[in-house]
């Protein structure tokens, strides 16, 4: 078997990589900005007790629920293993619900683990920017008559994504990568193809095929990332 | 006619420390009025208050013959909006939308709250002329001195004609050999008396272009006074003393 056959079988497998890659990218960004929104929300219910007496009570002027259930979200999720999140996601219904899982829910298992978890990541990399953004944008658009939301999408975001594609280059070209991980429940991507393969055939050629795709796949990421770095460099 | 009116304006910060005390001034239609004094003794602040940038603790802010605030309470969030806009301000640092050229700068904002205006182009064109960079309409502020920048800056803010110019330190973060550059356009507006309240640290400015002179000092203000009686007959020990601080050119 040489290593054009071996691509011929695993078409499918290849296929369902980059689908898995696009969806999460799709879910991921957006989600990101809404976590990153929750992460940073400054509510605080018991401000009024700024003035209490008591250290004790001072302390708890600071709570700030949203802000914290979001940071904890995001922590969980940063600090354990995706591939363990997905079996979680995956298996998670039948062994706590009783629900029966069907073939179909493995791809939604896939996306919603992926998505999820590289929200918590993207989170991180907007919040960054957006808070290394100078107040003295905010002033501006504000005595410029700009309300609080069109100053975020007009002034604000269109500087923060310049300011962090290259850390979301990292977390795409990790992705493409990290598509693999779904060969643990069993998703018919292309690791999952190459491993049956290359134990079927005793041979380590599947696994050579499969390093040449992930290379050639974060190939054209880096390329394609590369020309929006230029394309945004229009200023400084 | 008044377009800015404060009647005892005070503002703390965190319930304890006074910035503002008591400050009461009237600025009229047409008037150039300079702040001046040593740093941190609350001159930024008060204009920065003028403008909604900062909230005050207590006292009054009306523009024209409308409240902003009347006695330490704020109208409603539409009213503030469009009262706050009806002022321009030039900030020290600039404040230039990177993302946008010199053109966008002017007219996007303009736009914004002027939908469908027909004239944006031309009063681009008018304004960019007259500070002097009609040849940098298409550059990004990246490209521009940080003199070109400041002048783009006040083109921007002159875009929806404001009822009053509040400038913050204009030059304080330019090189000397720049600050001449902004300094006459203030002065091209000065006599074209264009209702201005600047803070400032160029006494030459303030002598030359301001029809009063406020200085402000431990939040208030100490002394008020023409060019000449500021200059030339400081009533106060404190004042005499900043003037003589090497502020004096």
């Amino acid at each position: 078997m040489n290593l054009l056959q071996i691509f011929a079988q695993v078409g499918e497998g290849m296929g369902n990589s980059i689908l898995i890659f696009v969806q999460t990218l799709l879910f991921s960004l957006p989600l990101g900005l809404l976590v990153a929104f929750g992460r940073m929300n400054r509510w605080a219910p018991l401000a009024a007790l700024k003035k209490a007496r008591s250290p004790l009570l001072q302390k708890l002027a600071g709570f700030r629920p949203v802000q914290l259930i979001f940071k904890l979200f995001i922590s969980i999720l940063r600090g354990t293993p995706l591939m363990l999140q997905l079996m979680v996601v995956y298996y998670g219904p039948y062994y706590i619900f009783k629900i029966p899982i069907t073939l179909g829910y493995q791809f939604y298992a896939v996306i919603i683990a992926f998505a999820v978890n590289y929200a918590a990541y993207f989170a991180e990399i907007y919040r960054s920017g957006i808070e290394s953004m100078p107040v003295g944008q905010y002033e501006a658009a504000k005595v410029l008559g700009y309300s609080k939301a069109e100053t975020f999408f007009r002034i604000i975001l269109p500087q923060v994504v310049k300011r962090i594609l290259p850390a979301v280059t990292n977390e795409v070209i990790t992705l493409v990568k990290d598509t693999s991980l779904a060969f643990v429940i069993g998703y018919a991507e292309l690791f999952t193809l190459v491993k049956r393969i290359a134990a079927k055939e005793a041979s380590v050629l599947p696994y050579v095929g499969a390093a040449i795709f992930y290379y050639v796949f974060n190939l054209v990421v880096a390329v394609i990332m590369e020309k929006l770095e230029k394309k945004m460099s229009y200023y400084n | 006619m008044s377009v800015l009116r404060l009647e005892n304006v005070r503002k703390t910060f965190d319930d304890r420390l006074e910035v503002l005390r008591d400050i009461s001034l009237t600025v009229e239609e047409g008037e150039v009025v300079a702040i001046i004094g040593p740093s941190g003794g609350g001159k930024s602040t008060l204009l920065r208050c003028m403008i909604d940038l900062e909230e005050i603790t207590g006292g009054s802010i009306y523009v024209g013959e409308e409240p902003l605030v009347r006695d330490g309470k704020y109208c409603g969030r539409a009213d503030r909006a469009r009262l706050t806009s009806e002022m321009g301000m030039v900030f020290q640092s600039f404040n230039l939308f990177p993302h946008m050229t010199v053109r966008e700068n002017l007219i996007r904002p303009y736009l914004l709250t002027n939908p469908g205006a027909q004239d944006a182009e031309s009063k681009c064109a008018a304004l960019l002329e007259k500070v002097g960079l009609a040849d940098k309409r298409d550059e990004y502020p990246c490209r521009l001195s940080g003199g070109q920048q400041q002048r783009v800056a006040i083109a921007r803010a002159l875009m929806k004609d404001p009822r009053v110019m509040l400038f913050d330190e204009p030059t304080s973060a330019l090189d000397p050999q720049l600050t001449g550059e902004v300094l006459a356009i203030m002065q091209q507006l000065a006599a074209e008396h264009r209702t201005m309240v600047v803070v400032t640290h160029e006494m030459s400015f303030a002598r030359g272009a301001a029809d009063r002179i406020l200085y402000v000092n431990g939040g208030r203000i100490a002394e008020e006074g023409t060019p000449q009686e500021i200059f030339e007959r400081p009533r106060t020990e404190e004042l005499r003393a900043f003037l003589g601080s090497g502020f004096d050119d």
